[in-house]
């Protein structure tokens, strides 16, 4: 029983870290129809940013994502066909976010071992990568089909991942965590870095909710994600909502990164399993809910940490194979709208 | 443009794949021959990959997507490998028992998975796949595990045959099948495939089994992964689970969306633009700078983006312009388009106290009307009036609430594929043509349900009297709504009248006692409605009957021998063009007075 209880919370953890990266599979698909690959890259870079930034380091992606809105704020500029206030008012704009980015990571370069700056610094410049992959990888290739795109964002995964290597080398990097210790609930043992993943994943979670219900912005960008004709009819700009959900589902996942970093350690390796897992989460909520891929996490989450108890290479298996049942349910009672 | 040396002479679309293959052929036995044995193993492991890669552009091709392709050559690989070396099953024997077992999980798979909609497919080909590559590496009793499986016998066809000899063989079967299938999408079924990806309820309209073929094309793609995985088996002789794991399957649709997924030789190019990649990337960056594994990583993603970027449809789309062009060459003599004539006296189509409910909405209520051989009848009546619904209901794609109806005597058939056989024939509201063939194959794919080529003659070219029967109609039907000029245009370069008569001459194709159209004249000049209008009595004269929904009243009035006046999903009137012109109800319907 209390080994039950304990690899619940396992699981429930776990579950909570994929749901982050299943948040973001889904948002990035709703709006921009890429079954982005590349997800877990994002995971990696947060980790190991947070862990360089911890030791002492300058942001290391800080000066890539600051090069690349500046080199596409001159062509951009350059391109504009409006006059010059326009052009101006755009470099303006662009300048403050690379000005935020500087400063987030200077603060937390100036600051070290500050747990909260360096974990602001590694999502503000893992999140600032996102638009300049969209700028790179999927606006130009707007009319491509959704399988296209999928191979796309994996030609992304290669060069993210070889770069991850390239920055950091191979080596695992051991990260502390939030608060070291736990409590006792009942009768099993609640690691407090399992407590704070939770609550920040459930944070994150509501946090979206409100923003794509409650605000005009999210609004808009549910309105591009269901017709981007449409969508631009109506004044609302596709690239800025694609650019906008590749920044939040960068930096959810760089949060996610860093949360379970502690428990497993940094490592370049660490992304792509645990995007997996996340997308079958995302499979099981037909990649366009969030409640339900909330309930597919925690399941991929519970059944795996059961799995690894009971030595049984088979279950690994079940895991997998039960999506497809699920798929079939929710193809009977709520099947997919046709794009 | 196209060189002009191509577009002369007998090299055609039909027969360049299978001269293409040929002097592809020929160069590979040189290769194979001269080359040092590290190239002739390159060789085999592209070729491998090809196999497979254009099982899954076939699958492409028509529409589906398999995340988990990699694990049907697996399960080929395993099954042969397993067979010859536990069973003693000879290896020549094994490979077919590989390509069953891999055919077999595939019609398993199918059976489950391809009722499911829109992304959910791909998304359950992945889970089966991630599946079957964790089960090689759990069933280690079977399979070996992840040591893998060593020991496996060799494939020996003549004795003395060595590596070179295996080269040629599977460059051999990989070229027939590709130059086969390339064949194939000119031909009855390939039409077929290609309209499933674009346009599948229109498919199953003009007669085919939309579910039964994505069925065939699923279980043919597995099959080819399953012989490519019994030949790798008997080439390396050891078998362990990663070549076949989520990675490989990524790897397959890598090749096959580089290459370009909308000609099977697109297969081949990005499979070996793989390889060579590799190998130069491994020559020139590891080597000469002394980097690790990781830059060549980075260095293959940035060109797969950039290629896929600067030719979304892959290198294929570069290479396509030097390809010859579908053309059909004109046929001297004339065909009669015929109506069918079975059943075909008395009353086609009768609706009798037709309601219909829509969640409590009321769409449809008490409307009966019938349309006799030899009569067009329209039916009109202002927006929402109810005319889609009751069209649709009349050819079987919406069950009415209540009342019956009768199509050629019976009640309409439980599937849509049946519709051709039963003399019905009908257009669409919004146009349905496949936009990447050309007019002629959109038209002639309006015959499918009356002729009999499979894959396999399509594939080989013994369906050429058949095919040249078709064309010749689809000539006729072109010629009949005067669009004969267009034949050789992609549909998707057509107006929208003129999309809407191809429309028309594709329904004639399956020789319709009774003809449905949906709205044609929306989007026609007045010029080419006067002709709609001129070609309805014709082909009532012929024999022909014909439902028209429309809003159009000039064309109604113009041709009509009776009218059906809807509102609001109620009968208002009818009767014959004049009486209704002058109905004091229809008018106040109209005009909202």
């Amino acid at each position: 029983m209390e080994t039950a209880l304990f690899l619940l919370v396992d699981g429930i953890t776990s579950g909570a870290v994929y749901g982050l990266v299943a948040l973001s599979l889904i948002l990035i698909y709703t709006v921009t129809r890429v079954v982005n690959i590349a997800q877990g890259e994002f995971v990696t870079l947060g980790a190991l940013s947070f862990a360089s930034i911890l030791g002492g380091a300058f942001a290391p992606l800080a000066p890539i994502a600051m090069a690349g809105i500046a080199i596409f704020s001159v062509a951009d500029a350059v391109t504009l066909k409006a006059d010059l206030g326009a052009r101006f008012r755009l470099v303006a704009g662009r300048t403050v976010w690379i000005a935020l980015i500087a400063a987030v990571s200077t603060a937390a370069w100036a600051n070290p071992g500050s747990y909260t700056l360096a974990a602001i610094a590694a999502v503000a410049t893992t999140a600032a990568l996102g638009p300049v992959l969209y700028r790179l990888s999927v606006e130009p290739a707007a009319d491509a089909s959704p399988i296209v795109l999928l191979i796309i964002s994996v030609g992304v995964y290669m060069v993210l991942h070889g770069s991850a290597v390239l920055i950091w080398g191979a080596e695992p990097k051991s990260v502390p965590p939030i608060a070291a210790g736990g409590i006792v609930l009942g009768p099993v043992f609640v690691a407090y870095q399992s407590l704070w993943i939770c609550i920040l994943s459930l944070a994150v979670m509501a946090g979206l909710y409100l923003f794509s219900e409650r605000t005009v912005t999210g609004q808009a960008i549910q309105a591009a994600a269901v017709n981007r004709v449409g969508a631009q009819l109506c004044g609302i700009p596709v690239s800025w909502a694609g650019q906008l959900s590749f920044a939040l589902s960068a930096a959810f996942s760089a949060l996610s990164g860093l949360l379970l970093a502690p428990l497993v350690t940094a490592h370049y390796d660490m992304g792509f399993t645990i995007g997996l897992k996340g997308f079958v989460g995302a499979a099981l909520g037909g990649i366009v809910e969030y409640p339900t891929a909330l309930i597919g996490v925690v399941f991929v989450g519970a059944v795996e940490s059961f799995s690894a108890y009971n030595v049984s290479s088979f279950k690994d298996a079940v895991v997998y194979l039960l999506v497809i049942p699920i798929l079939l349910w929710r193809n009977a009672f709520r099947p997919p709208q046709e794009h | 443009m196209r060189p002009k040396w191509l577009s002369t002479g007998s090299v055609d679309a039909t027969n360049a794949a299978w001269v293409t293959g040929t002097v592809v052929f020929g160069a590979i036995c040189v290769a194979a021959g001269a080359l040092p044995i590290y190239y002739v193993t390159l060789l085999i492991v592209v070729g491998l990959t090809a196999l497979s890669a254009s099982g899954l552009t076939l699958l492409l091709i028509s529409g589906q997507v398999s995340l988990g392709h990699a694990a049907y050559v697996g399960i080929g690989a395993y099954a042969a490998a397993i067979a010859a070396r536990d069973f003693g099953v000879p290896p020549l024997f094994a490979l077919p028992v590989g390509i069953v077992c891999a055919g077999a999980a595939a019609v398993l798979v199918g059976i489950v998975t391809l009722r499911l909609k829109g992304h959910f497919l791909p998304l359950a080909t992945l889970a089966f796949g991630i599946a079957v590559s964790v089960i090689f590496t759990a069933a280690g009793p079977v399979t070996g595990g992840a040591s893998g499986l060593s020991q496996i016998p060799p494939l020996t066809l003549l004795p003395g045959a060595n590596d070179r000899a295996y080269a040629v063989l599977i460059w051999l079967i990989l070229l027939v099948l590709a130059a086969g299938f390339s064949r194939l999408l000119h031909a009855r079924t390939g039409r077929a495939i290609a309209a499933l990806r674009s346009h599948g309820e229109m498919a199953e309209v003009f007669g085919v089994d939309v579910a039964r073929m994505k069925f065939l094309i699923f279980v043919i793609a597995a099959m080819l992964a399953g012989l490519s995985g019994g030949l790798y088996a008997f080439y390396f002789k050891f078998l362990s689970p990663a070549p076949f794991g989520l990675t490989a399957s990524i790897n397959l649709l890598i090749a096959c969306i580089l290459g370009g997924a909308v000609h099977p030789f697109g297969a081949v190019l990005g499979a070996v633009a793989v390889m060579v990649l590799e190998t130069l990337l491994q020559n020139t960056v590891a080597r000469a700078f002394g980097l690790s594994g990781h830059v060549e990583m980075i260095a293959f993603g940035i060109i797969l983006v950039g290629v896929l970027l600067k030719w979304p449809g892959g290198i294929w789309s570069a290479v396509e312009r030097f390809w010859p062009t579908f053309k059909v060459i004109k046929p001297e003599r004339n065909v009669e388009l015929a109506p069918f004539v079975r059943q075909a006296e008395g009353e086609l189509l009768t609706l009798q106290s037709i309601g219909k409910n829509f969640d409590g909405l009321r769409a449809l209520d008490n409307v009966s009307f019938s349309v006799r051989s030899r009569e067009i009848v329209g039916l009109i009546g202002p927006n929402g009036a109810g005319k889609s619904t009751v069209f649709n209901i009349a050819t079987g794609f919406l069950a009415p609430t209540d009342g019956t109806v009768a199509l050629m005597g019976g009640a309409p058939p439980r599937r849509l594929s049946d519709l051709p056989a039963r003399g019905v024939a009908r257009t669409f509201q919004h146009v349905k043509l496949v936009p990447n063939l050309i007019v002629i194959e959109n038209v002639a794919f309006g015959g499918f349900s009356q002729g009999r080529a499979g894959i396999f003659s399509g594939m080989f070219g013994l369906d050429r009297a058949e095919e040249h029967a078709v064309f010749a109609k689809a000539w006729r039907a072109l010629e009949i709504v005067g669009l004969d000029s267009l034949a050789d245009k992609p549909a998707s370069d057509l107006a929208m009248g003129q999309a809407r008569l191809v429309e028309v001459a594709r329904a004639l194709m399956s020789q319709p006692s009774i003809l449905l159209l949906d709205e044609p004249a929306a989007g026609l000049r007045t010029g080419e409605k006067l002709k709609l209008a001129g070609l309805l009595q014709r082909l009532k004269r012929s024999g022909t009957s014909v439902l028209l929904v429309e809003h159009d009243m000039d064309l109604v009035m113009n041709c009509v021998d009776r009218l059906i006046v809807l509102d609001r999903g109620r009968w208002l009137a009818s009767g014959e063009p004049e009486e209704i012109r002058k109905n004091s109800d229809v008018i106040a319907a109209y005009l909202g007075a």
